[in-house]
């Protein structure tokens, strides 16, 4: 067989079309190619394919059922993903208003109307998104509809576009002295919430995986840079996009760490 | 095609128990030992299958099973009875699957071979006919995502939806995942015939 026909073609694309079928049904004219060529017709084998012959003794699945048998007791099933969403949210809220009644609140008087209305509603619709795929996190088998990374990158893209956007650019005086400290509440505030979400979150079923703590670090961040935003009297382009968002940054990579140490040290116990 | 046939109706009767292992699971979340062993003997030949085609031994992959058995006991009360069972079992099987792999990639990191080790052909565990042989070679020539796709969309017999709620990721990133792994397979064929 050298090439290629227009029949293994024809072959090839009606395999394509059936990607989530079990067992591809072929056409008529595709089938009588079966006959005539062996590429295709080890394909079409392949794809339909399922070994039957592998299975397990009957030893290990007693061991298997007396083992659970030992320890079974009745479970409560966990809440619909709604309600964890709102958990997670109402945490970081909650903890972001109750921070905010507490420290001064320069930020408001500073931030005009359009700059208060678009930062408060890109923070909370990170905060929204981030709780979402927090949820799909710790429940296996949930359909995802956007991956954590990408609701990472964009609940900080959204930040930073809003600051580009809706802020004056110019370089503060003293850039680095006013900074730290407020890195530092944030981060100081992030810590916090990071636990609070995590005893939210450790009633499910906990992958230790690095896309989880990313997420959970994502959110205290973003917990941390909302207090800063109507907390903090500098409300220049660059201070926020560099030290408020840099609590976000840095709280997501460091939960994204401690996820991947944990797990590790997991499993050299094991 | 005799191979593609018998497949097709075992999926089906497979498919057939899935409306039941929903109530199955929700009479286990209520301590019922009977519901648990009924869905150890039905989903126990899938996660084997699962544990044997994606690349590993059959001493492994029923270390693999009781693992992932003892997980699926941990958190069945993540699961909810209004959502599809086999997504939820296929994901934690695919989080044990990829500890014990890493695992095991870490514990032979520090090891010192001190001789040659003895040729234990794995198949022969299996004494698989040609065949299966020639499908589980073709499998081992997928890179290790495009395989897990293809072990179970075509072994395990589940839709694309539910391999994307398994593997913790879009129906899209399935799909070509899927297709990647068609295109590679032709490509092997086109070479040997």
């Amino acid at each position: 067989m050298s090439g290629l026909t227009a029949d293994c073609k024809r072959v090839d694309e009606e395999l394509d079309r059936q990607f989530g079928s079990p067992a591809p049904a072929l056409s008529e004219p595709a089938r009588r190619h079966l006959d005539e060529c062996e590429r295709c017709r080890k394909l079409n084998e392949w794809i339909g394919h399922a070994s039957s012959s592998s299975s397990c003794r009957p030893e290990t699945l007693a061991s298997v059922h007396s083992r659970l048998s030992a320890s079974l007791n009745p479970v409560s099933a966990r809440p619909p993903l709604s309600i964890l969403v709102f958990r997670f949210g109402i945490v970081v809220v909650s903890l972001a208003l109750l921070a905010i009644g507490f420290m001064r609140r320069a930020g408001f008087s500073r931030m005009n109307v359009p700059q208060l209305i678009g930062i408060t509603i890109v923070l909370l619709a990170g905060v929204m998104l981030l709780a979402v795929c927090l949820a799909w996190e710790i429940t296996p088998g949930s359909l995802r509809r956007v991956s954590a990374t990408m609701a990472t990158a964009m609940a900080a893209g959204g930040f930073a576009a809003c600051v580009l956007l809706l802020f004056p650019w110019w370089t503060p005086e003293a850039f680095f002295a006013r900074g730290w400290p407020c890195l530092g509440e944030g981060l100081g505030l992030a810590g916090p919430a990071a636990l609070l979400l995590w005893l939210v979150a450790r009633r499910g079923a906990l992958p230790g995986t690095g896309a989880f703590g990313g997420l959970l670090g994502a959110m205290a961040g973003l917990a941390g840079a909302s207090v800063l935003q109507f907390a903090c009297d500098r409300q220049e382009g660059e201070h926020l996009l560099f030290w408020h968002g840099g609590v976000l940054l840095i709280s997501m990579a460091a939960g994204f760490l401690i996820a991947h140490v944990l797990s590790y040290l997991k499993q050299r116990e094991a | 095609m005799v191979s593609g046939t018998s497949a097709t109706e075992m999926q089906r009767e497979e498919r057939a128990g899935e409306s039941g292992l929903a109530g199955l699971m929700a009479r286990y979340q209520k301590g019922d030992a009977a519901a648990v062993e009924e869905l150890v003997q039905s989903l126990s030949p899938r996660l084997f299958r699962y544990f044997a085609q994606s690349g590993a031994a059959a001493s492994d992959a029923e270390d693999f099973l009781q693992d992932c058995w003892v997980r699926i006991h941990q958190a069945r009360h993540t699961y909810r009875s209004t959502e599809p069972v086999l997504p939820w079992i296929f994901a934690i099987a695919r989080h044990t699957r990829l500890d014990s792999y890493r695992r095991r990639r870490r514990r032979e990191s520090r090891e010192v071979l001190v001789s040659e080790p003895p040729e234990t052909a794995i198949r022969a565990v299996y004494s698989l006919p040609e065949r299966q042989e020639e499908f589980l070679r073709m499998l081992e020539a997928l890179p290790e995502s495009q395989r897990e796709v293809i072990v179970m969309l075509k072994v395990s017999g589940m839709t694309l939806e539910e391999v994307a709620r398994a593997t913790s990721s879009t129906v899209g990133s399935v799909k070509q995942k899927a297709h990647r792994a068609y295109a590679k397979l032709r490509e092997l064929l086109q070479k040997g015939a």
